[in-house]
């Protein structure tokens, strides 16, 4: 009924022979995502439906980098990972900015999501020379 | 042991595949059942038992169909087939849905006071770019209500009352996921597995799930322990033996720095939350669960260098408020008043107030006792012993903190997961049988009852009107800039928007002599303070009036006498005159223009 911890178990550090192609699917779909909150927020639209697939974009995008990285996993710690990742990057941000007296939404909004795709690119680069 | 190899081979005779059939069927029925009941329950009904009281006999009848096909499921839908977990997810959002999904559909406006204060606090992050502590000392914390304003500011101002809605739905559905993950390393059984995700719904009444700091660093909270214990798991050396314990720290570097930003954020965003993540980590640490050794220093270190530089004004020359002594009404209060504000003074109450205040107390021992039970019957078994103690830990933290009345409310739901499993691993004991999953079935709609009224019950100071709502923008949208505004209680739904700007005050923060807001003097107290605030509007509800008698310990019907010297001594004028709410004017330079007050026709 119980288990003992296996460190087994999860290989960390270990790369999978598909991790490339894994970051490199990661970071298409973190593009993927980016572009459709852009798009979205130039359509004739609500605004409240514009926030909600912003922020719902914003958290996805910015939470890929840590999957990207991590070893494969099961769908109930990736799903968490994401959007745990999403919340602190933009809480981070946020915070940084507020910090430096710099913040504004958009500015908060265009940095969290430049940085997430950059640390993809990085992560598709390194995985690819391996 | 030998009882669940038992049960297992009984599970899988042939008629176990029809129990997927029936759990399809009661869900269905649960599902329709539900869908008629949003059309006919009467918001009106609602009174001191919360939504419970207008739900309609086929409400209750939903909830008891959902309870049943989530115990056929758990207990008899063979694992081996594609249904187990589709079915049991599927049961999941239908309890979520029936007990916190009814309240988000019907509401007029949605609940809670606190979460409108949120969006006045992100509102003002996003106006401002600031995060000025002179405006509120929660702004030391300012992580959550800058991500917030990031997120809602991408299409223009943030719009956060949809927001509030549907948050505590959302929250309760996706915490199920890390608390899946992390359960899922002490427990290898799936109907255990499922089951602790059914005791975790049931027993969540402690309303810290809406829009708020504390729910998202929950989330992260939980998300930080799921990665460590599935992600860098020790060998079980426990610190006993110290020297092997210390040559097998590690993890790799990835790990570090993700679980690192994600602490941090918590750091930012909540007072409370890292130290609860510090205490659930310290525990795994030292019973050898994960090869992180040092990791709970990391969270400390982040932890301490904000208190001492961003939160030093949440503390600075109140060192009491490190010390677990609380602030009310003036009067200090150390952890036995905590303790007594949490559980017997809630149980001072009569009538209905009592019986919910009974639910609440009721429903959190059954489930704690549940989980002694299981730990003391497990307590040879090692994980059991670790489960405990991750339950345990959250409530240590106590005493600790000047968190004042929610503090136990905290500790409980951080201990929630772990007291869900040990319950999970004691129900799922037991053996298959008609009558006990009929039993069963009935208990488990009980529990979902008991936890709807424990959860929606008692706080008729929570509800807030639609009307009040939209009476109150109008009030902010036409009241002279840095206008003194002040509250009967914090109650109603203000603050969220133009914070900075106009300035609130509440009658339930004014500072009383040793009686206390009881006392003898206490109306001309209240009345020399308003005096000396000398407020330019002062707004009434029937919640904030109830609220500050009901937390506060303020007579019942203190509000009279106040209304009473309000309009005839001081010869305060009417702007908004309501059963609901009523908005007093002093500023007689204020004029707000016909029809400024929409809903103002009653």
């Amino acid at each position: 009924m119980v288990t003992s911890p296996d460190r087994n178990e999860s290989p960390v550090g270990d790369v999978a022979p598909e991790t490339g192609e894994r970051a490199k699917r990661l970071f298409l779909l973190g593009c993927g995502l980016a572009a459709f909150g852009v798009l979205v927020h130039f359509l004739p639209v609500p605004t409240n439906l514009k926030s909600l697939v912003g922020a719902v974009t914003l958290v996805w995008v910015s939470g890929l980098p840590p999957v990207s990285w991590l070893p494969r996993q099961r769908i109930d710690l990736t799903i968490p990972i994401v959007i745990a990742g999403g919340l602190s990057a933009g809480v981070l941000i946020a915070s940084l900015l507020l910090i430096v007296d710099w913040y504004s939404p958009d500015r908060a909004a265009v940095l969290t999501g430049i940085l997430a795709l950059a640390l993809l690119f990085v992560r598709t680069r390194k995985a690819g020379h391996r | 042991m030998t009882a669940i190899v038992e049960s297992e081979e009984l599970r899988s005779s042939p008629d176990h595949d029809r129990s997927a059939n029936l759990a399809g069927v009661l869900f269905g029925l649960a599902l329709l059942g539900w869908i008629i009941s949003v059309f006919t329950i009467d918001i009106h009904d609602v009174n001191e038992l919360g939504f419970a009281a207008a739900f309609t006999p086929v409400t209750w009848v939903s909830l008891l169909l959902a309870s049943g096909a989530v115990v056929v499921t758990v207990l008899r839908v063979p694992l081996d087939g594609p249904w187990f977990w589709r079915l049991v997810v599927t049961g999941l959002v239908l309890l979520v849905t029936i007990i916190h999904g009814t309240p988000m559909v019907l509401e007029s406006a949605p609940r809670f006071f606190e979460a409108y204060q949120h969006v006045g606090f992100i509102e003002y992050v996003s106006r401002t770019g600031q995060h000025s502590i002179a405006v509120n000392f929660r702004l030391s914390w300012f992580g959550a209500f800058g991500l917030g304003a990031t997120l809602s500011g991408t299409a223009g101002p943030p719009a956060l009352f949809g927001a509030i809605r549907v948050f505590p739905w959302i929250f309760d559905l996706l915490i199920l996921l890390p608390v899946y993950s992390i359960i899922s390393k002490f427990i290898t059984d799936q109907r255990t597995r499922a089951a602790t995700l059914v005791v975790f719904v049931i027993g969540n009444w402690i309303a810290q799930d809406y829009l708020s700091p504390q729910a998202v660093a929950y989330f992260i909270a939980m998300t930080v322990v799921a990665l460590i214990v599935n992600l860098a798991p020790g060998d079980g050396t426990s610190i006993r033996s110290v020297k092997r314990w210390w040559e097998l720290r590690g993890g790799a570097s990835v790990l570090l720095i993700t679980l690192t930003v994600l602490v941090s954020a918590t750091v930012l965003a909540h007072q409370l939350s890292p130290v609860m993540a510090f205490a659930l980590v310290l525990v795994l640490v030292m019973t050898g669960w994960t090869t992180l050794r040092v990791f709970p220093l990391v969270i400390f270190a982040a932890f301490a260098t904000w208190l001492s530089v961003g939160g030093y004004y949440f503390w600075g020359g109140k060192i009491g408020r490190l010390l677990g002594v609380h602030q009310q009404s003036g009067q200090s209060l150390g952890l036995s008043s905590i303790i007594a504000q949490n559980l017997t003074g809630r149980l001072q109450h009569g009538g209905l107030e009592q019986v919910v205040a009974v639910s609440r107390v009721g429903l959190s021992l059954i489930i704690l006792a549940l989980a002694a039970i299981s730990a003391i019957r497990g307590r040879k078994d090692r994980n059991i012993r670790v489960l405990a103690l991750l339950a345990f830990i959250p409530f240590l933290l106590l005493g600790t903190t000047g968190y004042g009345g929610e503090a136990l409310l905290r500790g409980f739901f951080f201990a929630l997961p772990f007291t869900s499993a040990l319950v999970a691993i004691l129900v799922t004991r037991i053996r298959p049988r008609m009558l006990a999953i009929v039993l069963l079935s009935v208990v488990v709609g009980c529990l979902g009852a008991l936890t709807e009224v424990s959860r929606y019950g008692n706080e008729k100071f929570e509800r807030i009107g639609a009307d009040q709502l939209a009476i109150m923008q109008d009030l902010y949208r036409t009241v002279p800039p840095h206008s003194k505004i002040l509250g009967f209680g914090t109650s109603m739904p203000v603050n969220f928007t133009k914070i900075g700007t106009d300035l609130t005050y509440f009658m339930n923060f004014f500072k009383f002599s040793s009686a206390g807001p009881s006392g003898p003097q206490a109306e001309q107290e209240i009345k020399t303070q308003i005096d000396t605030l000398s407020p330019d509007v002062v707004v009434w509800t029937p919640e904030a009036a109830a609220f500050s008698t009901h937390t506060f310990h303020f007579r019942a019907g203190w509000d009279r006498p106040i209304l009473k010297y309000l309009l005839k001594d001081r010869h305060g004028h009417l702007i908004v005159n309501r059963p609901d709410i009523k908005i007093i004017s002093f500023d007689r330079s204020w004029h707000p223009p016909a029809g400024a007050f929409s809903t103002n026709g009653d």
